[in-house]
C-alpha cells in the first residue's frame, strides 16, 4: 500500500517532465526576470524571503534539468508538507488520493506566466512552516499562544500574509483535530494581530498593505482564481476529510485497498486532464515570440507568429521585425493581417512599461543609440533590475561615451549568475578600453544622427524619416520606411524611394512594393512613370489584373473581402479592405 | 593555574598579534612612490564637524592597510584592512571631530606589500570646519525617468549617520509621481510636496496643519509646481508651468524641457485663496519663485514668451527681484538682476543664502531646466557688490539645484560629474567672503555603494531636523481627496496670457480683462 501510495506522487512527478516541457518554464523566467537584491534587502519587507527565493527558482527555470527538479522539489514539498500537517488523517481511505489532489492547483499555478512566483513560493513556504510548526502540540495554553505566535512571525516575515493564512489554517486544524475549540478564541486573534503589530515597525505600509502584502497589488493585476484555492488547500482538504469520513466509514477493511487504488488513478486523470488542458497556448506563444525575438530567433517568431496571433499588435510587431530580418519584409508584410497600419511597426503610442523594452531593441537594431538608450530609460523606470534593459544599458551607454555610467550597470548585472560571464566580459573590455571597438558599439555610433532633431515619441513616423535622411545607406531605416508607407497606404512615396531600392542593389522589386507600384498606376494613370529599370514581374501583373476584374462593383464590404480572399495575402486587399484607414 | 594562563595565552596570542599589529602602526616603513588613490576623493576638504563618518576605499593594491586618522588635538582613530575598505566607526569619528572644531585631520596611510615589508603614502588631510551642517537632507529617489516612471518616494537621510527613511512613497498612492518637496527655512514642520496623477495634489504640513489642497483654479493651466515659502510661513510662491519636453537625437545631449507658458500665483495658506499678481503673470515665462530671507523681496527667473517659431536654444531667462510688502501684499515693479545677454548664458534654480548675501544659481546655455545640461555650472551672485563669483566646484558634468544649510555655511548641489549621467549630492563649505572648498560626495556606509547605485538624488533640501510625516501618515490624508483653494478676486491681473487664463465664464463673456 505504502509503495502504491507514492506511486501516485511519484507518477505525478514524472508527468512533470512533459508538463513543465508544454509550459516551457523558461518562458516564466523570461517573463519575470530580475537580478536579485542582496538577502538583507529582502528582509526588510514581509515576504521578502519569498520573493528571493523565487528569483532563484526562476533562475533554475533557465535551465531544463533544473527546471523541472524546481518545479519537482515544490511539488514534493507541498505534497509532504500537506501529509505533516493532515498526519491525523493517513489511515483513512483517500488519504493519498486526496494529498495527490491538492497538487492540482500547484501544478494550475506552475502555468501562469505572469502571476509573481513569489507568491507561489510564498505559498510553499507557509505550507513548510506550518509542516514544521505542526510536529509538536503544546498542552498548556499559554506556550501553545507563543508557540504559534512565533511561528506565525516567522511565517510573516518570511512568507508575507500568504504565508500567514496558511498557518493560520494549520492552526484551525489542529485545534479542530485536537476538538480545543476554545484555543481559536486565543490563537486567531494573536495572528491577526501580527500584522498589525509589523506597522509600528513599518511606517510605509497601511492596514491593508499589511493584511495583503504584495497580495494586494497583484489581486488588482489580476490573481487567477486557482491561486486562492491552491491557498486555501489545507483548510479544503480539511474539511473534505471531515466531509468524507461518514460517508467512508462503512467501507470495508478489504475494499480501503481498491478504493485508494482507483481515487489515485482518478486523481491522476483529472491532474493531468486539467493541467494539460488549462495552459493557455496564446499567452505562450506571445511571450515566447517576445523573448525569441530578444534572443534573434527570427526563424521562431515567424513560426509561432501565425496569423491570429498578429491580432494582438505586440505579435504583429514582432514578426514584421522578424520579416524584415529573414530579408522578407517588403515581400511578405502582407502575408499577415495587419490589422493596426503603421501601428503594426510603431508602437510609441502603448503606455505600458514594457514597451520601452521592446522600442530600446527596435531603436537598437537602427543603430540609433541616443533614443536606444532613451527608451531603456523609459523601461527601466518600471523594470530597475531586469536583466535585457541592463545590458542595454550598458551598450547604448558605451555607445553614447558614458563607460562609466555603463559599468555601473553592469555591475547590478555581475550580480546574477547567468549573466556573470557577459558582465565579465564587458568590464575586461571596459579595463581594456576595447568596449568602443566593439562592432556592436561601433555600429551605434556610425548609425546614430549627426545632426540634431526632435524625437517625439508622438509623430514616430517622423523621427524614422529624419533618421533615415541622415542615414540613407541604413537598410533596416529604408525597409521599415517604405513598409511604414505601404501601411500608411502612401503610395506615392514608394513611387519616389523607387532609385532607392536601386541604390541599395535589389535585383528585383519586392513583392508588396510591386503590388503598390500597380496600384499607383491604375489610379494615377500615369503614363511615364520611371520604375528605375525594375520590372514588375508578370505574375504579379497577371494577379492585379484577375484582381481588378473580380472586384464587384456593388456589394458590402464583407461580400467582396470574401470574394477577393484569395488574395488575401496582397496589398491590394489590405488597402481596400484590412487597413485601419479602409472604408 | 599558571599552566591555564599559559593555554590560555597561547590560544589567545593569534588574536592578541592581529590587534597589535591592527592597533599601532608599523615601526619599519619606508616612503611610497605612489600616489594614495581612495574613492570617493575624501582629500583636501572641508568637512563639517557633525559629518557622518567618511568611509573610504583605497584603490592602491596591497596585502594589508593601516590608517590612522588623528586630528590636531593628537587623538586618533587607528584602522586596518585586507580588503581595502575603511570604514570608520562612528562613536570614534563623531568624538574625533566634535573635540577638534577648527582642527586638521591628518590621514596616514601604511601598506603592507607581498614581502611583508610596510611603506607610508604622505599623509592626506582635511579641514574641519568650525560650523555644523544641517543634520538631515531630503531628497527624491529616481530612476533616470523621461515619461514614464514607477517607484519613487521623496527620503530624508542624516548627515550625522548613513540612516535613510522615506518620508514618502508611492507603494500606497498606485504608482502615482512625487515631487518638489520645499520646506520653510529647511524647518521639518513647515513642508509641502506636490502629488500628480493618482492622488493629485499638494500636501501642506506646518506646524499646527496638515493640507491635502489642490491648486489649481479655473484661472490656471495647472496646479502650482516649484514653491518657495515665504519666511513668515502664510504665503507660498509656486510656478504654474506648462511643461513640454522633446528627445534630442544627437549623442551628447538628451532632452529638453521648456514652458511653453509659466507665471507665479501666491497661495495663501490661512486663507487657503490662489492670488494672481499681474507683475509675475505676463506673457513671459516668469518660474522659479524664491523669498529673500526677510521676505520683502521675491526673486524669479523670467524669459520672453515662445511661440512655435521660436528655436528653443534662444530661450534664455534673466534673474530678477521684485520688491514685496507683507502687509498690503502688493508688489513693487521688478528689477532685472542679471540679463542673460550680459551675462551669456540663461540664469535658472536661484536660491538666497540665509545672510541675504548671496544668490546662488545655474548658468546654463538655455532654458531653465538644467538637470540634462551638462554644460550647466553654478555661479554665486553677490547682492552687495553685484558681482558674479564662479565657484570652483563645477566640473564638465552637470551641476545643478544648488541649496544653502541654514547656517549659510554649506551649499550642496547635485553633481553628474562621477559618470554623466546619475546624479549624487556633494556639499562644499562657503565662507563670508563666498570662497569656496572643495566638494566631497555624501559619505555612505559602503565606500562602494555608489559603484551600482542606479537612482538619482533629485532636488535636494537641507532640513535642520526629522520629518515626522511618514507614509502611512500621508495616505491617511491624502485618500479622501483636496480640498478646493480659492481664487482671489480682489486682485487685478493681466490679460490672458501665461499660464494664468480667465475663467470659462469669463472667456464665454469676452471679458479681457479680469478686474
Amino acid at each position: 500500500m505504502k509503495i502504491f501510495k507514492y506511486s501516485g506522487l511519484v507518477l505525478s512527478v514524472l508527468y512533470l517532465f512533459f508538463y513543465t516541457d508544454r509550459i516551457n518554464l523558461e518562458l516564466i523566467y523570461y517573463w519575470q526576470q530580475t537580478i536579485a537584491l542582496t538577502f538583507g534587502e529582502y528582509l526588510s519587507y514581509p515576504g521578502g524571503v519569498s520573493d528571493f527565493l523565487a528569483v532563484k527558482l526562476s533562475e533554475l527555470y533557465t535551465y531544463s534539468i533544473g527546471g523541472i527538479f524546481g518545479a519537482a522539489i515544490l511539488v514534493l514539498a507541498v505534497y509532504f508538507s500537506l501529509g505533516r500537517i493532515l498526519k491525523q488523517y493517513d489511515k483513512q481511505v483517500l488519504y493519498s488520493s486526496l494529498l495527490l489532489a491538492a497538487l492540482i492547483p500547484i501544478y494550475l499555478i506552475l502555468a501562469y506566466y505572469f502571476l509573481p512566483l513569489g507568491l507561489l513560493v510564498s505559498l510553499l513556504m507557509g505550507l513548510l512552516i506550518g509542516a514544521g510548526a505542526s510536529f509538536y502540540k503544546p498542552e498548556n495554553i499559554v506556550i501553545y499562544i507563543l508557540y504559534f505566535g512565533f511561528y506565525g512571525i516567522i511565517s510573516y516575515l518570511i512568507a508575507g500574509p500568504v504565508g500567514l493564512y496558511v498557518l493560520i489554517q494549520v492552526c484551525i486544524i489542529d485545534i479542530v483535530l485536537s476538538r480545543k475549540l476554545v484555543n481559536l478564541a486565543y490563537v486567531l486573534p494573536l495572528l491577526f494581530i501580527i500584522p498589525i503589530a509589523y506597522l509600528l515597525i513599518n511606517k510605509g505600509l497601511t492596514l491593508w498593505s499589511s493584511l495583503t502584502g504584495p497580495f494586494e497589488l497583484e489581486i488588482k493585476n489580476g490573481v487567477p482564481g486557482v491561486f486562492f484555492i491552491g491557498l486555501l488547500i489545507p483548510s479544503i482538504l480539511l474539511v473534505l476529510f471531515e466531509g468524507l469520513k461518514p460517508l467512508l466509514s462503512g467501507i470495508s477493511q478489504s475494499k480501503h485497498r481498491i478504493v485508494n487504488r482507483i481515487g489515485i488513478i482518478a486523481v491522476l486523470m483529472i491532474l493531468v486532464y486539467t493541467s494539460w488542458t488549462s495552459i493557455d497556448t496564446v499567452s505562450r506563444s506571445e511571450v515566447q515570440i517576445e523573448q525569441a525575438s530578444f534572443n534573434d530567433d527570427w526563424q521562431e517568431v515567424l513560426e509561432l507568429g501565425d496569423y491570429e496571433l498578429c491580432s494582438n499588435r505586440l505579435v504583429q510587431y514582432q514578426v514584421n521585425r522578424a520579416l524584415y530580418f529573414k530579408g522578407m519584409l517588403l515581400d511578405y508584410l502582407f502575408r499577415y493581417p495587419q490589422l493596426f497600419g503603421e501601428k503594426g511597426i510603431f508602437i510609441e503610442d502603448i503606455s505600458a512599461s514594457r514597451t520601452g523594452l521592446i522600442l530600446s531593441d527596435f531603436y537598437y537594431d537602427l543603430g540609433f543609440a541616443n533614443e536606444a538608450r532613451h527608451w531603456s530609460n523609459e523601461a527601466h523606470s518600471a523594470f530597475v533590475r531586469h536583466p535585457i534593459i541592463l545590458k542595454r544599458m550598458v551598450m547604448t551607454y558605451s555607445a553614447i561615451g558614458s563607460e562609466r555610467t555603463a559599468q555601473k550597470y553592469n555591475e547590478v548585472l555581475s550580480k546574477s549568475g547567468l549573466h556573470r560571464e557577459w558582465s565579465d566580459s564587458i568590464s575586461t573590455l571596459i579595463e581594456e578600453g576595447k568596449l568602443p571597438k566593439d562592432p556592436q558599439i561601433q555600429s551605434l555610433i556610425r548609425n546614430n544622427p549627426e545632426y540634431t532633431f526632435f524625437a517625439n515619441p508622438k509623430v514616430p513616423y517622423r523621427n524614422l524619416s529624419n533618421f533615415y535622411k541622415q542615414n540613407p545607406n541604413n537598410h533596416i531605416a529604408f525597409e521599415y520606411l517604405m513598409a511604414a508607407n505601404l501601411l500608411k497606404r502612401e503610395v506615392g512615396k514608394i513611387i519616389k524611394h523607387l532609385p532607392d531600392f536601386r541604390r541599395f542593389a535589389y535585383k528585383k522589386l519586392p513583392r508588396a512594393i510591386e503590388e503598390a507600384v500597380l496600384i499607383y498606376l491604375a489610379k494615377t494613370q500615369e503614363k511615364n512613370v520611371d520604375l528605375c529599370g525594375f520590372i514588375i514581374d508578370s505574375e504579379t501583373r497577371n494577379e492585379f489584373q484577375d484582381y481588378m476584374r473580380r472586384r464587384p462593383s456593388s456589394s458590402s464590404k464583407e461580400q467582396a473581402m470574401s470574394q477577393l480572399v484569395m488574395y488575401n495575402h496582397t496589398y491590394w486587399y489590405y488597402v481596400m479592405f484590412t487597413s485601419p484607414l479602409a472604408k | 593555574m599558571k599552566r591555564v594562563q599559559t593555554i590560555l595565552f597561547r590560544l589567545f596570542l593569534p588574536f592578541i598579534s592581529l590587534l597589535a599589529a591592527c592597533s599601532s602602526s608599523p615601526e619599519e616603513f619606508s616612503s611610497s612612490n605612489e600616489q594614495l588613490s581612495i574613492y570617493p576623493d575624501y582629500t583636501s576638504i572641508t568637512i563639517p564637524p557633525n559629518i557622518a563618518p567618511l568611509n573610504f576605499r583605497i584603490n592602491n593594491e596591497g596585502e594589508a592597510f593601516i590608517i590612522k586618522i588623528v586630528n590636531t588635538k593628537g587623538n586618533s582613530i587607528k584602522l586596518s584592512t585586507n580588503t581595502g575598505k575603511v570604514l570608520i566607526p562612528e562613536s570614534k569619528w563623531k568624538k574625533l571631530l566634535a573635540e577638534d572644531k577648527g582642527g586638521t585631520l591628518t590621514y596616514e596611510v601604511y601598506r603592507k606589500l607581498a614581502d611583508n615589508s610596510w611603506e607610508k603614502y604622505e599623509d592626506i588631510s582635511n579641514s574641519i570646519a568650525s560650523d555644523e551642517i544641517d543634520g538631515y537632507v531630503a531628497f527624491r529617489k529616481i530612476t533616470s525617468v523621461h515619461t514614464y516612471w514607477s517607484r519613487m518616494g521623496i527620503y530624508q537621510r542624516s548627515l550625522e549617520d548613513f540612516r535613510v527613511r522615506p518620508i514618502m512613497t508611492n507603494d500606497l498612492t498606485d504608482k502615482n509621481c512625487m515631487n518638489c518637496h520645499t520646506f520653510n527655512k529647511g524647518n521639518p514642520e513647515e513642508m509641502l510636496f506636490h502629488m500628480r496623477a493618482a492622488y493629485g495634489g499638494t500636501l501642506i504640513k506646518t506646524e499646527e496643519d496638515l493640507d491635502f489642497v489642490n491648486t489649481k483654479s479655473d484661472h490656471t493651466r495647472g496646479a502650482g509646481a516649484y514653491a518657495s515659502w515665504h519666511p513668515n510661513g502664510n504665503i507660498i510662491a509656486f510656478s504654474v508651468n506648462d511643461v513640454k519636453q522633446s528627445f534630442l537625437s544627437k549623442i551628447g545631449k538628451n532632452l529638453v524641457v521648456y514652458d511653453k507658458h509659466s507665471d507665479i500665483i501666491l497661495y495663501d495658506l490661512d486663507e487657503k485663496t490662489v492670488t494672481r499678481p499681474d507683475l509675475l503673470s505676463t506673457k513671459a515665462l516668469e518660474n522659479l519663485p524664491t523669498w529673500s530671507p526677510d521676505g520683502k523681496l521675491l526673486y524669479f527667473i523670467s524669459a520672453r514668451e515662445i511661440d512655435y517659431s521660436t528655436d528653443l536654444t534662444d530661450t534664455k531667462y534673466d534673474l530678477l527681484s521684485i520688491g514685496f510688502d507683507e502687509v498690503s501684499r502688493k508688489f513693487e515693479e521688478p528689477d532685472t538682476l542679471i540679463n542673460n545677454l550680459d551675462f551669456g548664458k540663461s540664469i535658472t534654480f536661484p536660491r538666497v543664502s540665509p545672510s541675504g548675501k548671496y544668490i546662488s544659481f545655474i548658468g546654463v546655455d538655455h532654458g531653465y531646466f538644467s538637470i540634462n545640461s551638462r554644460e550647466a555650472d553654478i555661479y554665486l551672485y553677490n547682492s552687495t557688490s553685484k558681482q558674479i563669483i564662479k565657484p570652483d566646484i563645477n566640473s564638465s558634468m552637470t551641476e545643478s539645484y544648488p541649496s544653502w544649510s541654514n547656517s549659510g555655511s554649506w551649499l550642496m548641489f547635485v553633481s553628474k560629474r562621477e559618470d554623466g549621467d546619475l546624479s549624487q549630492l556633494w556639499f562644499s563649505h562657503i565662507d563670508e567672503n563666498g570662497n569656496s572648498s572643495k566638494p566631497f560626495v555624501l559619505p555612505q556606509k559602503d565606500p562602494d555603494f555608489y559603484d551600482e547605485y542606479i537612482y538619482n538624488y533629485n532636488r535636494p533640501e537641507f532640513i535642520t531636523g526629522k520629518v515626522s510625516l511618514h507614509p502611512r501618515k500621508i495616505f491617511s490624508l491624502v485618500k479622501s481627496g483636496t480640498k478646493q483653494t480659492f481664487f482671489n478676486d480682489g486682485e487685478s491681473v493681466s490679460m490672458t496670457s501665461g499660464a494664468t487664463v480667465l475663467s470659462p465664464e469669463q472667456e464665454q463673456e469676452g471679458i479681457p480683462y479680469h478686474q
